[in-house]
């Protein structure tokens, strides 16, 4: 029979790993990438079960753990790509398709930018919780923030023309 | 202005409805419950390992009145004779090191025990020392901080790059294949001075538009690596090159301070449980 900080966890698993899961999607940008940076979340919360169960909001506990996890998880498959002597990464999509064109944006911000942008305008964390969370000054969410929106407006562009002639 | 605000309020209207459309269609996730508890029962379990093993390799260097980091073991390759820089024991006090905020749940060297979190302070204060002496001149400033063993932080201008050196427990399920053929990636294979087949890379990283270099070999009964990342608020390149990075790990007083961590583990093995 399971500890009962195991059935706790597990029940936390369970009620939380899909809204993780869309999360660690919009930061991936690849649905398997996406499986296991929630998986490697859910785990890192386990290991601090009684602290993040102890917590006020163990939800946003686990949003954070998602977002800082996501740069060193990332560096982690790139170097796995070059041991494992992958391929180029796929071809960008053939249509303008508003989800797959906001993917490709996404994709061409670095890793912080597009943290930054998915807590601010995703989870709709303000200016300073991403600053807190991200560990840098406002101003760098400000301005990560706005050339990010500058760039996704200019490759948005046809997409949302193409949305709103569907 | 107002103009401006209200195509930035589109903008975010349309970024949320994309983000929201985008994530709404997505593979069915298996359930993670079960091996995320798999996996974080045996991050638990290595963490112990980890810590108990420091705090008996402690005892027994206080038992033997000294630590030596010049001493040998025999499980790893020897040392070259010639060593132009020697780490040495540090003195207290140890200067103070940058502080990083740990993740809420996510533990920092300060909930390590005492006398662990003594010795790997001073472990990383000696590789302060061996790191400042080795990379190129003016590369700027090294400090050690309080996140992790393995994390530095070099800073120069009001950038700031953060140095990794690892000595983690081997991991079998690792790839131990020579560098690959990918676009942007530039691998270099080196032999050290006792033998050992080591690897740099510099890699893109971020939006692909900075570096990062990164070097990596077998020593011992461990997995070592050295990286510089780039500076991801200024948008700039790792200050080293591979060249650069695999003098370093040629150098014997580096090879010394890599037998050190190797004898004495200061973290835990890395390896994954399957999603299933």
């Amino acid at each position: 029979m399971p500890p009962d900080n195991e059935h706790d966890f597990e029940a936390f698993a369970r009620a939380s790993q899909h809204t993780l899961y869309r999360t660690a999607y919009l930061l991936c940008g690849d649905a398997d990438a996406a499986r296991d940076l929630t998986q490697t979340t859910l785990a890192k919360l386990f290991q601090y079960w009684r602290r993040v169960a102890a917590a006020d909001h163990p939800h946003a506990y686990a949003k954070t753990v998602l977002t800082r996890t996501f740069p060193s998880e990332r560096r982690r498959g790139l170097r796995a790509l070059v041991a494992h002597r992958h391929v180029d990464p796929p071809p960008p999509p053939r249509h303008p398709d508003l989800r797959v064109t906001l993917l490709a944006a996404l994709s061409t911000l670095p890793p912080r930018g597009r943290a930054m942008v998915v807590l601010r305008y995703w989870e709709d964390l303000s200016v300073e919780a991403v600053a807190g969370l991200m560990r840098c000054s406002e101003g760098t969410v400000k301005s990560q923030c706005s050339r990010a929106l500058s760039r996704l407006r200019s490759e948005l562009g046809d997409a949302e023309i193409y949305t709103a002639e569907r | 202005m107002h103009d401006q605000e209200h195509l930035e309020d589109r903008t975010v209207l349309l970024v949320r409805d994309a983000m929201d459309r985008a994530s709404a269609d997505l593979p069915p996730l298996p359930d993670l419950a079960g091996p995320a508890l798999a996996e974080g029962r045996r991050r638990k379990s290595r963490t112990r390992l980890a810590v108990a093993s420091g705090v008996l390799c402690v005892v027994a260097l206080g038992t033997a009145g000294a630590v030596s980091l010049a001493g040998g073991g025999h499980s790893a390759p020897e040392p070259p004779a010639a060593a132009t820089v020697t780490p040495t024991p540090t003195a207290s006090p140890l200067p103070e090191p940058v502080h990083i905020e740990p993740t809420p749940g996510e533990e920092s060297m300060a909930d390590l025990p005492d006398a662990e979190r003594t010795r790997q302070e001073n472990f990383q204060q000696q590789a302060v020392a061996v790191l400042q002496e080795l990379l190129p001149e003016g590369i700027g400033t090294m400090q050690r901080t309080d996140i992790n063993v393995r994390q530095y932080q070099v800073t120069k201008g009001g950038k700031k790059f953060v140095l990794i050196f690892s000595v983690r427990p081997h991991d079998p399920s690792r790839p131990s294949k020579p560098c690959a053929d990918v676009k942007g990636v530039v691998c270099r294979t080196a032999t050290l001075p006792d033998g050992v087949e080591a690897e740099a890379i510099t890699m893109p990283m971020d939006s692909g538009e900075v570096t990062g270099t990164w070097v990596a070999f077998r020593y011992g009964g461990s997995d070592v690596s050295l990286s510089l990342n780039p500076d991801e608020t200024s948008n700039t390149s790792a200050p080293v090159t591979d060249d650069q990075l695999l003098a370093v790990a040629a150098a014997p007083a580096f090879l010394d301070l890599v037998r050190i961590a190797d004898e004495q583990p200061m973290v835990e093995r890395q390896s994954s449980v399957p999603a299933g």
